[in-house]
């Protein structure tokens, strides 16, 4: 940064030629190195089989916690409803609870991947919001 | 009168049909290629034990391989023991690593007491998933029965813990910290039904992965046949889904246990650890 600056500055004229130049080339070499560095930090996700397994990893993990709530409580519903002969209502109760109850667990493994997810990027400034943590 | 004499011989058919009497299989002789017909259970020794049916059965029987598989290989592994590990021992040695660095980084230090259960669950789901990658095996978890035994066990075990570490204060797990009172009634029922619903759920999202996968490759297959010389497409279609199926296997099997050392972690540090 402060080479471009250098570089800038005196252009006056009281730098000669082949300094001028060889700040340039410096200056090309540490933007190069600069691009390469910025691509280290965020490689492309696809390319990285690895973290495309582990994508697929946590869809998997969260499709099945949405649906089996809303199941289980609508089952549970049903059967109170029979034994007690409460008709539809325990069951209608049970299924917003189950709903709830799966939105909970699929809440609480999405704050937990994004733990990782920071953790395993220490590096890089990760300030994103940090308040909702549980 | 033939029709309902029929009618009523069919469903009974189809009964046996399910129950895969080892001696009679009526959907064998038309259906051998229907993609449902590989997770039929064959009885090959029956066993009556007070009422409940015990008979040896493939499912059995793969069970009883995939335990050989990871004991013989596990004991030929680390048979040599050596400072520089053999291809065989590396593999043994990348499972313990990759389940203990599991367990450490989900429950911390105290819960590497409990990283042979762990490892365990691992390595068994994981053998008998990639068994069931072998043309004309079977795939025991494929079958919600056994997927659901191992939740059940991980489930019991766990709820076990927390109440031997934490007794009565493990129910504190359905009432978090800092609830305002008229949350009560609403929050803690939801609690424990989502604490209830995870051998559910865990068992569900391993059987119906493997089970959907496998049906899906069968499917795709018989297009090959039935397509003639188009079936090239599903022919590619089932190549790839068949790496696919091999990650899915992996990746199932590390779910698996990843939850089971999430639950743990609940049980032996009460939600906030990390």
């Amino acid at each position: 940064m402060s080479n471009g600056d250098d570089h800038q500055g005196p252009d006056g004229g009281r730098i000669s030629a082949a300094d001028r130049a060889s700040i340039r080339a410096r200056a090309r070499e540490i933007d190069q190195r600069l691009s390469e560095a910025r691509q280290r930090m965020n490689p492309k996700p696809t390319h990285d089989p690895r973290q495309r397994g582990q994508a697929l990893g946590q869809g998997l993990r969260i499709a099945v916690d949405l649906v089996v709530g809303v199941a289980f409580g609508a089952f549970v519903g049903w059967w109170l409803d029979q034994y007690l002969g409460t008709a539809p209502w325990l069951m209608v109760v049970m299924l917003i609870l189950g709903f709830t109850a799966g939105m909970f667990n699929v809440i609480r493994t999405a704050q937990r991947m994004q733990r990782d997810a920071e953790a395993a990027q220490v590096s890089s400034s990760s300030v994103k919001d940090v308040g909702d943590d549980d | 009168m033939i029709e309902a004499g029929y009618g009523r011989e069919r469903p009974e058919l189809t009964g046996l049909a399910n129950v895969g009497g080892a001696d009679v299989g009526p959907e064998g002789a038309t259906g051998a290629l229907g993609p449902m017909e590989q997770f039929e259970i064959n009885r090959y020794l029956k066993l009556d034990l007070f009422g409940l049916d015990a008979s040896f059965t493939n499912s059995a029987l793969f069970m009883v391989i995939a335990v050989a598989v990871i004991i013989g290989f596990l004991h030929y592994a680390m048979g040599g023991r050596s400072m520089v590990p053999t291809r065989t021992q590396s593999v043994a040695e990348l499972a313990y690593e990759f389940i203990a660095n599991m367990v450490y980084d989900n429950t911390g230090k105290d819960g590497m007491k409990y990283f042979p259960f762990v490892f365990t669950i691992f390595v068994f789901v994981l053998v008998l998933n990639m068994l069931g990658m072998i043309p004309y095996s079977f795939t025991v978890t494929s079958h919600i029965v056994v997927t659901f035994a191992l939740a059940a066990l991980v489930f019991i075990v766990v709820t076990a813990i927390g109440f031997a570490r934490h007794g009565v204060g493990f129910l504190k797990l359905f009432k978090p910290d800092g609830l305002p009172l008229p949350l009560v009634p609403i929050i803690v029922p939801i609690e424990i039904i989502s604490f209830l619903i995870r051998p559910i759920s865990l068992s569900v999202r391993l059987f119906a992965n493997m089970m959907a996968g496998h049906t899906l490759l069968k499917v795709f297959a018989g297009f090959i046949v039935s397509l003639g010389v188009f079936g090239v497409v599903p022919l590619v279609a089932t190549v790839a889904f068949t790496g696919l199926e091999f990650l899915v296997a992996f990746l199932q099997a590390m779910i698996f246990s990843v939850l089971t050392c999430i639950y743990l972690n609940d049980a032996i540090n009460m939600h906030d650890h990390h």
